[in-house]
């Protein structure tokens, strides 16, 4: 058997190795010198941002101030540089509100144009478009806005929708919930947050669309969300219609948590199967939309409830008791031995 | 040559096993290569998507998902009143935090209590994970937002699972509470959430704090160490960071979300039960039994590694420290593999059974002894003469600038994406150091990773302690110890 010294150098393996060396050397000093040329170019972008933002600044204040007209910061912007500047526009703008915020727009507007008619290829480029066109180019851009809703790209086209989506401007709600599917993966947070933005103007198509079975669940859940957050009154009754056609489980969940922020007396009935189901979030949320549509007489309801194996339930079973006249009960749990008394204390104390 | 002649026998044997480790060799590295060419891909499309982003715009329009950190402390009197405060001055919307003294037999509590004016205070457990009993819950009149589970002790899963238990929140963080987290760290790991609905576990990059300079819990000028060890290990994390995670992220198997940074979906947690209090890796564990969990239940998830979100963290600066830590890390990584066996090349679990697990218990797990055995045996092969001096040089050669290279390819990474150290002449001592770290503080390491396969084999459990300065020290010109 051959050994390791058996293996004459200048043989193939050895010239392997050699060339393997040679090759692991290329590629280690190619890093290196990627590194120590990435350190240079990022030192020359910081301070190039920098030389830029110290020459418009003093401008920009001047500007803000009255004291010259918009033409002398333009003035300074070299013909490289509108994308920088729109950029540094478009972060300066959050720092300043009403009249000065339309002079910063005024400013970028002849700028704008050149920037919308840019192809890019790279769909972080086009969601920088989009950023700078929707905090500088409204009103103005919305069709460009609602054709970017089709992008390629999901991130490009939900920064399209936060765009669009403006606080009083209810119209582009239905053209963004028509592209909705393309943002399946994301939390229902964002997403209902985006719908409730536009404000209260927005809730006639939000019920229209939550009432409409041909939307997804997942798509009705989001809006259920939303129309909480607005507070909806007017959703309560479509909640209370959703939850008695035996709907998908989080839709159900949605529907109860939407009827604990605005439920009334009459939601009350079709609240109270719910008390009994098997599943405990369906419980715990059932009885803190009791908490709202109930009244005094439903407080043996969540006094038994207080004995429920889940303690989300529990929770809510004290909050409701706390909330429903029954808060002397409750110091009488605290101030016993019984499991429950943590529970009454912290409700107590909420 | 015959077979019955013992040195030929052994010749041959060496020879044989000189191929086995010239085997695990390149598939080591060849893996790290590869991860590190996904980190690549991944972190630059990550780094452009940042580019489109203002992160503090993400916070106002897309909502915060209300979280938990939890931050277990075990004789943290040195620390613990720093990393609390910055812990309460992160820029997020809705967040509580649960200090959860696990016994601790210095003055943790009396500062905590003294710092943040804690009073005791009501608040019933949610989830019922048996944990070591807890004497008392408090609540700061200073900071409604904290709360401190004044417990026994019963080791960091077990004070985790305590904070567990009481969590209200759809989310909780598991950190250390000697790490300090970045203002917007919470956000930027959090946003993951927002744009993957199945996310179940999100972890951040740990930073070492040596050698920065810390100012009211936050690190306003980062640099490195001047303490050689503590160096060494910058270097390492950000190699294990950068291209490791970030790779093993882009492969979406990610198969450990550090303890000392992750966010978590509570109801997931609680459904596996918590945290594994007789696991001294039990970041490792956990992140495999919701990896199981999940697979297994048939839900869609993620459990992703985001590079942006930092925490910094204090590192061991003697040996002493260094080589207990790296020992209770090697046995963490035995019992995580040896506990979930059942998933080595299981097809039930998909690329964690086939891809990562596997790569974990023969690379990561065996590697050292490997590594071990095959200097014992290269250097028996030299001193017998049985190998060409050119050929050991050659070899040599490969392996030292393979390291190299990987180092210098995750300084280029770090370059390329989060630029942390602005101080050129610290990028420059960072390359210096990717070319001495393998020789010498390489086969150190793995002398101790050794010594932790030993130590478990003898039944060996404790955790071992590690000197804490206080972050007030980290100003790079006084290195004290507490």
């Amino acid at each position: 058997m051959q050994g390791l010294s058996d293996l004459p150098v200048g043989d193939q393996v050895f010239r392997l190795l050699a060339l393997t060396i040679l090759g692991i050397f290329g590629i280690g000093l190619a890093f290196i010198l990627l590194t120590v040329l990435l350190r240079r170019k990022n030192a020359r972008d910081t301070e190039d941002s920098d030389r830029r933002e110290k020459k418009w600044e003093p401008v920009l204040l001047e500007v803000l101030a009255g004291s010259y007209g918009p033409k002398a910061l333009l003035d300074l912007v070299l013909p490289e540089e509108p994308v920088p500047f729109l950029n540094y526009l478009a972060l300066f703008i959050r720092r300043i509100r009403g009249s000065e915020a339309e002079t910063l727009r005024a400013m970028a507007r002849p700028l704008l144009p050149a920037l919308v008619e840019r192809h890019e290829k790279r769909a972080f480029q086009r969601a920088q478009i989009i950023r700078t066109v929707g905090i500088l180019g409204m009103p103005g851009y919305e069709a460009f806005l609602e054709e970017a809703l089709d992008d390629p790209s999901p991130q490009v086209a939900l920064m399209a929708a936060e765009a669009l989506l403006r606080p009083g401007y209810p119209e582009f709600v239905d053209p963004v919930l028509a592209r909705f599917h393309r943002f399946e993966r994301w939390h229902t947070a964002p997403l209902s947050r985006l719908l409730s933005n536009v404000g209260p103007e927005a809730s006639p198509e939000l019920r229209s669309a939550l009432a409409n079975p041909d939307y997804p669940t997942w798509v009705r859940i989001v809006l259920a969300q939303a129309l909480r957050t607005l507070r909806d009154v007017e959703s309560a009754d479509l909640a209370a219609q959703i939850i008695e056609t035996g709907p998908d489980r989080e839709l159900l969940v949605g529907c109860l948590k939407l009827l604990a922020e605005v439920g009334e007396a009459r939601h009350r009935r079709p609240l109270l199967p719910f008390l009994e189901s098997t599943d405990f979030p369906v419980r715990a949320q059932a009885l803190r939309a009791l908490r709202v549509a109930g009244d005094g007489e439903d407080l043996p309801l969540f006094t038994k409830a207080l004995d429920d194996p889940s303690p989300w339930v529990a929770l809510e079973a004290a909050r409701g008791m706390a909330a429903l006249g029954g808060k002397h009960d409750l110091r009488k749990l605290a101030a016993s031995q019984n499991p429950l008394s943590t529970l009454a204390s912290q409700v107590l104390e909420e | 040559m015959s077979i019955s002649d013992p040195l030929s026998v052994f010749r041959s044997l060496l020879f044989e096993f000189n191929i086995l480790i010239f085997g695990y060799f390149l598939s080591i590295n060849g893996i790290y290569f590869l991860t590190g060419l996904f980190a690549f891909r991944a972190l630059r499309r990550y780094t452009r998507r940042l580019e489109a982003l203002e992160i503090e715009e993400v916070m106002q329009t897309a909502g915060a998902i209300p979280v938990t950190l939890i931050a277990p402390a075990f004789n943290e009197e040195a620390s613990c009143v720093d990393a609390t405060r910055a812990l309460l001055t992160l820029r997020y919307a809705d967040y509580t935090v649960f200090f959860v003294n696990d016994g601790s037999t210095d003055g943790t509590l009396s500062r905590m209590i003294e710092a943040f004016e804690l009073r005791p205070a009501a608040l019933a457990p949610t989830a019922g994970i048996p944990t070591a009993t807890v004497r008392g819950v408090w609540r700061s009149e200073q900071n409604p937002n904290l709360w401190l589970i004044d417990k026994d002790n019963g080791g960091k899963a077990d004070a985790q699972n305590s904070g567990l238990n009481y969590c209200r929140t759809p989310l909780f963080g598991a950190i250390d509470a000697d790490s300090l987290l970045e203002p917007d760290s919470l956000t930027r790991v959090v946003r993951t959430y927002l744009e993957d609905a199945t996310t179940v576990a999100a972890g951040g990059t740990i930073r070492i704090v040596n050698g920065c300079k810390v100012r009211s819990g936050q690190v306003t000028a980062v640099g490195l160490p001047k303490n050689l060890l503590a160096r060494f290990q910058v270097l390492e994390y950000l190699r294990a960071f950068l291209t490791g995670r970030m790779g093993w992220d882009a492969l979406n198997a990610s198969l450990i979300i550090s303890g000392a940074f992750g966010i978590f979906r509570r109801t997931t947690a609680v459904a596996i039960g918590g945290y594994n209090p007789k696991s001294l890796g039990e970041d490792m564990d956990f992140t495999i039994r919701l990896h199981k969990h999940c697979l297994e239940e048939g839900h869609p998830y993620r459990i992703a590694f985001v590079p942006d979100p930092v925490a910094w963290t204090e590192c061991p600066e003697t040996l002493s420290s260094l080589a207990r830590q790296r020992d209770r890390w090697q046995r963490g990584l035995i019992e995580s593999m040896w506990w979930h066996r059942s998933m080595l090349f299981n097809p039930r679990y998909g690329r964690i059974g086939l891809l990562a697990f596997p790569y974990f218990f023969f690379l990561e797990m065996l590697g050292p002894v490997l590594e071990t055995l095959g200097y014992l045996a290269f250097f028996a092969t030299l001193l017998l003469g049985w190998a060409s001096p050119a050929y050991v040089l050659a070899f040599l050669a490969v392996a030292i600038l393979l390291g190299i290279t990987l180092s210098v390819a995750a300084l280029a990474l770090e370059e390329l994406s989060f630029r942390r150290y602005p101080r050129t002449v610290d990028l420059l001592r960072l390359l210096g150091l990717a070319v001495v770290e393998a020789l010498g503080y390489r086969q150190m390491t793995t002398f101790w990773r050794v010594r932790g396969f030993v130590s478990k084999i003898r039944g060996v459990s404790s955790w071992g302690s590690m000197e804490r300065r206080g972050f007030g020290n980290h100003d790079g010109t006084k290195s004290q110890k507490a």
